[in-house]
């Protein structure tokens, strides 16, 4: 595992990827990705970083894949589900995951920045994702370091190439590469 | 608490102002050009934003600060010159999309009225986004001519340039 050099904030790919390996067969995909942040959240290092957003994020993705009736989706089933959630409701608690305040105003903050992206790039940046930038480059601004957000979506990327001064408070991490 | 951000190309305000913020604990950031400010606008997300209206190589302070003003209609804009008087000031403000225009006097007059701004916003921005004042601003932004505008930035950069 690469260490990381700055704070690390997860989106909810990220986390997703994490439990997503927590199954009999898991993709080799998940493993990919899934690995790192599981390595991450359980090694001795500063806490990573999430928002309420990942968390209730997290738990729609969780139960949508719990209601997904396609074979490939049946190990994600209730027992899985519910592990799922008391493994990050652990590290919580131990603070191996903390929570970051979502900035003020971060809604109409996201409204603005989605609409500007679509409109001068064409830029598919969803404003969920834009708050999870927002909360990171905020929590980057208040420690005064840098902070690699880790995610498995490719317009985060996109997004920060776009707009470049966001990369003086955060890195993106794509887990699939 | 909110942010405030200052652009402008005068570093000797910059300075003064931010050291002025620091001591005071107020959450300030700055820029010396148009493309800078507007980079940090993007990421910060500030509730005020201070433009001085003549920056070389720049765009105009009155269009950074439209621009501004449609993106986040709740942002507090103010524009601030040396070059302009008191009808300008009059003019600025009737066009709708910019809050205050403010004269550059002396510079502890100049400073003291920027630091103020600051501090309102650092001590007034709440957590939520009021819903209502915000559909408000909005609307109101979208009415505002961009002739007028263009036609004060025309008048501006031909009768009130340095």
């Amino acid at each position: 595992m690469t260490k990381p050099s700055s704070s690390v904030y997860l989106d909810t790919s990220a986390l997703m990827r994490m439990v997503e390996c927590d199954v009999s067969c898991p993709s080799a995909r998940n493993l990919h990705a899934g690995r790192p942040v599981a390595q991450l959240c359980a090694a001795p290092a500063p806490p990573v970083g999430l928002s309420s957003l990942t968390i209730i994020e997290f738990h729609d993705v969780l139960v949508t894949n719990w209601r997904m009736s396609d074979a490939s989706y049946k190990q994600f089933d209730q027992a899985w589900v519910e592990l799922s959630q008391v493994k990050v409701m652990e590290m919580l608690a131990s603070q191996q995951l903390i929570i970051l305040p979502v900035p003020p105003r971060a809604d109409e903050h996201a409204i603005a920045l989605v609409t500007l992206a679509t409109r001068d790039h064409g830029n598919g940046l969803r404003v969920w994702d834009a708050i999870h930038l927002i909360t990171a480059a905020n929590w980057a601004r208040e420690t005064q370091a840098h902070v690699e957000l880790w995610t498995t979506d490719q317009d985060f990327q996109k997004f920060v190439d776009l707009f470049p001064d966001f990369k003086q408070f955060v890195q993106i991490r794509n887990l699939d590469c | 608490m909110g942010l405030a951000l200052l652009i402008d190309d005068d570093q000797s305000l910059l300075k003064s102002i931010k050291r002025l913020a620091d001591l005071n604990q107020l959450r300030l950031d700055t820029a010396a050009t148009w493309d800078k400010g507007l980079g940090l606008f993007h990421v910060l997300a500030p509730s005020v934003v201070i433009a001085d209206y003549h920056m070389p190589n720049s765009r105009n302070g009155l269009q950074l600060l439209a621009e501004i003003k449609r993106l986040r209609p709740s942002v507090r804009v103010i524009l601030v010159s040396a070059y302009i008087n008191d009808r300008d000031v009059e003019r600025v403000e009737s066009l709708g999309i910019i809050d205050r225009a403010l004269r550059k006097t002396n510079l502890m007059q100049t400073a003291g009225t920027i630091l103020d701004e600051i501090r309102c916003a650092n001590e007034s921005d709440d957590d939520q986004t009021d819903w209502l004042a915000f559909a408000k601003a909005r609307v109101r932004a979208s009415r505002a001519s961009g002739e007028d505008l263009d036609r004060l930035d025309e008048f501006f950069k031909k009768k009130r340039a340095p």
